[in-house]
């Protein structure tokens, strides 16, 4: 098993390497100290090096928000992934499960269908919206006065899932053509619209999501041990699930509201780092934080580089990547399981 | 363009002539020419266009402009050989880096083209990007072929396309005057089948309506976009003619007859509408049905209304 203190370097060494890569690769082809010159150029407003003005373009306006949008978004799916896992005791919980990616996408297929002409922010706040308020009504029908079930928020998760689906279908039928296609591919998370103001927000919910879960930790960890135990061990469990919940359905909101859904990196990466760390939360979050940022950037380098001139949708490349892993933890897991 | 003419001219002169002195001087003059116009000759020669949108596509097609093509879009249609041309994938999930990776100088599409983001890039790197309104009449046709033969530097093609789909539609409107003397209107009911689902209906507001109005039938199914109706529904409506499209291209190559012979042993209980018991049943080249009111789509028409009309004969016999 790797020790700690060499997986920091490690994981700070392969994110560096990723946005290094995908801010240097991709359908027009310039070279490794042009992209850096050109971002180095971006960051200080002048103009050193050789670089064509459309290359400095490409950079600047569209591999750097790129490649910020998927860090940030990666590392907050991650860590959601793992905060959401270490609260319901269950390693296949992903932020998905509380409702909110279902949600969200009913948010966005009634922006979409019903108010065609409505811009591409608005749809992402009504994706935001609907994503939150599905996570309420989700957590209202789990709890009563002395608390709330795990097991009940996962069966509601589940329902208001299948409701929201029914309601993603309703509008599907009433769609026209063109809006069926914007829905569908919507529902395939891309970052290939990534815009600064998405970058900024994102960024600001990773570092209020980063703080606040690792103050709870401790509390995530002693939870492992059951919920009696942990509020014997003086924890108020129901005030720390209220949190952690309302800041995933936050994380995963305003993540698919950037991006779109992009399914699998808040399921996978935070077993990737329990495999090679173990269960302590303290490490376990900004682990996943980074190897979560990193896998999305090196996905999204797939994505724009598979078929070009075309792109595939980021989640495309999550899901191709997530879902062998995913039957080879089952395989693993299945005695466990069985 | 102009090089080619310059040429032409050289070589029509310099056939009747023997002198030697004279055919150098002659050599030079095409040359000259070519340098004095070079600029202007770049602007004519040097497009490299991406072209996203089924009805722009066939317009850039039809204003053989086919040469300058680097890219089209997932929904345009090219023909055969042309199919090395890249292909950008769905036209409102445009990637900026992927056409500038062709560093073209002019990206034309429909205005439903994107995503904003894109374009902005696009424009900033100094591409020129030409949005075209859809076309719902022949105004918006008319200047769209304008507009766009303007960024192809083609005005000289514009002139007899625009001429030519004037009068094609000018027949539609008289074909549509006979079919009104001759009987009430034919009830036409246009239908999309998809392999192993329910048929879907097209209504009012689909590219079917616009062609079934083009051809002077009416349209069946009164209500908004694409319904899927069952077997019991259809027959409820009793339609004169179906016009079916298929998903798959393969629609080309099949007959009337075989088409009609396939869906009523699909739909069997179609068989007791007017358009079943006659077997007026017709195909849509599904390229018709994507780019608004544009060149397939009156072609479709055109077809429709020939088919309507004779059947109105063969009926009044």
């Amino acid at each position: 098993m790797l020790q700690y203190r060499w997986l920091w370097p490690t994981m700070m060494m392969l994110l560096i390497l990723s946005s290094i890569l995908s801010v240097s690769v991709g359908p027009v082809s310039i070279s490794l100290m042009d992209s850096l010159s050109a971002v180095f150029n971006w960051a200080t407003q002048q103009s050193i090096g050789n670089i064509a003005p459309h290359e400095q373009l490409v950079v600047s306006n569209v591999r750097l928000p790129r490649t910020l949008l998927a860090l940030t978004v990666g590392a907050i799916l991650a860590q959601c992934g793992a905060v959401m896992q270490g609260l319901f005791r269950n390693p296949l919980a992903d932020p998905g499960i509380i409702g909110v990616s279902s949600g969200a996408a009913l948010g966005a297929a009634i922006c979409i269908v019903l108010f065609p002409d409505v811009g591409s922010l608005m749809i992402s706040l009504g994706a935001f919206l609907c994503g939150l308020a599905t996570t309420l009504i989700v957590y209202r029908l789990a709890s009563n006065g002395l608390g709330t079930s795990v097991v009940l928020l996962l069966l509601s998760g589940v329902a208001i899932a299948a409701l929201a689906g029914a309601g993603i279908g309703v509008l599907t039928y009433l769609a026209n053509d063109m809006a069926l296609r914007d829905l569908t591919l919507w529902q395939m998370g891309s970052i290939a619209g990534a815009q600064w103001q998405y970058v900024g927000l994102c960024l600001l919910v990773l570092v209020l999501l980063s703080w606040r879960f690792q103050r709870d930790a401790m509390a995530l960890n002693a939870l492992l041990l059951g919920e009696a135990e942990a509020r014997h061990l003086g924890i108020n469990v129901d005030r720390l699930k209220l949190r952690l919940i309302l800041l995933c359905a936050l994380g995963v909101g305003v993540s698919v509201a950037a991006t779109g859904i992009i399914g699998f990196i808040g399921l996978v990466v935070p077993h990737l780092v329990r495999m090679i760390l173990g269960p302590d939360h303290k490490r376990l979050l900004p682990m996943s934080a980074l190897l979560g940022a990193a896998l999305l950037a090196l996905a999204d380098i797939g994505a724009r580089t598979f078929l070009p001139p075309a792109e595939l949708p980021v989640s495309l490349v999550t899901a191709l990547i997530g879902a062998p892993f995913f039957i080879f933890l089952l395989l693993q897991q299945r005695s466990k399981l069985i | 363009m102009l090089f080619q003419a310059a040429r032409y001219r050289f070589n029509k002169l310099s056939q009747p002539t023997d002198s030697n002195a004279f055919n150098k001087w002659l050599c030079l003059l095409p040359a000259v020419t070519a340098l004095f116009s070079f600029n202007a000759w770049s602007a004519t020669q040097d497009i490299k266009l991406v072209s996203a949108g089924a009805g722009v596509t066939e317009l850039v097609l039809a204003l053989d402009a086919a040469d300058e093509l680097v890219a089209v879009d997932a929904t345009s249609y090219v023909p055969e050989q042309l199919s090395s041309v890249a292909k950008l994938g769905y036209h409102r999930m445009l990637s900026a880096e992927g056409i500038m990776a062709l560093s073209p100088t002019l990206v034309v599409g429909s205005d439903v083209m994107g995503p904003e983001t894109t374009l902005n890039v696009l424009k900033q790197a100094n591409i020129k990007v030409v949005q075209l309104p859809s076309s719902a009449d022949e105004q918006q046709l008319m200047s769209n072929i304008d507009t766009l033969a303007q960024s192809l530097n083609r005005t000289d093609k514009a002139a007899p396309l625009k001429q030519e789909l004037h009068q094609r539609l000018d027949k539609l409107n008289k074909q549509k005057q006979q079919l009104s003397q001759h009987n009430a209107q034919p009830k036409i009911l246009f239908m999309l089948l998809q392999e192993g689902r329910g048929a879907r209906v097209g209504g009012k507001g689909t590219a079917a309506d616009t062609i079934i109005a083009l051809s002077g039938a009416k349209n069946i199914a009164d209500f908004e976009g694409y319904k899927t109706l069952s077997q019991e529904g259809i027959l409820a409506l009793q339609p004169d003619v179906i016009l079916l499209s298929n998903r798959s291209e393969k629609t080309d190559s099949q007959t009337n007859s075989q088409t009609t012979h396939a869906l009523l042993k699909e739909m069997p209980l179609l068989a007791h509408t007017p358009a079943g018991q006659n077997g007026h049943i017709q195909t849509l080249a599904p390229q018709a049905l994507l780019g608004g009111l544009g060149i397939s789509a009156i072609g479709a028409a055109e077809t429709l209304a020939d088919a309507l009309l004779t059947q109105g004969k063969t009926a009044g016999k």
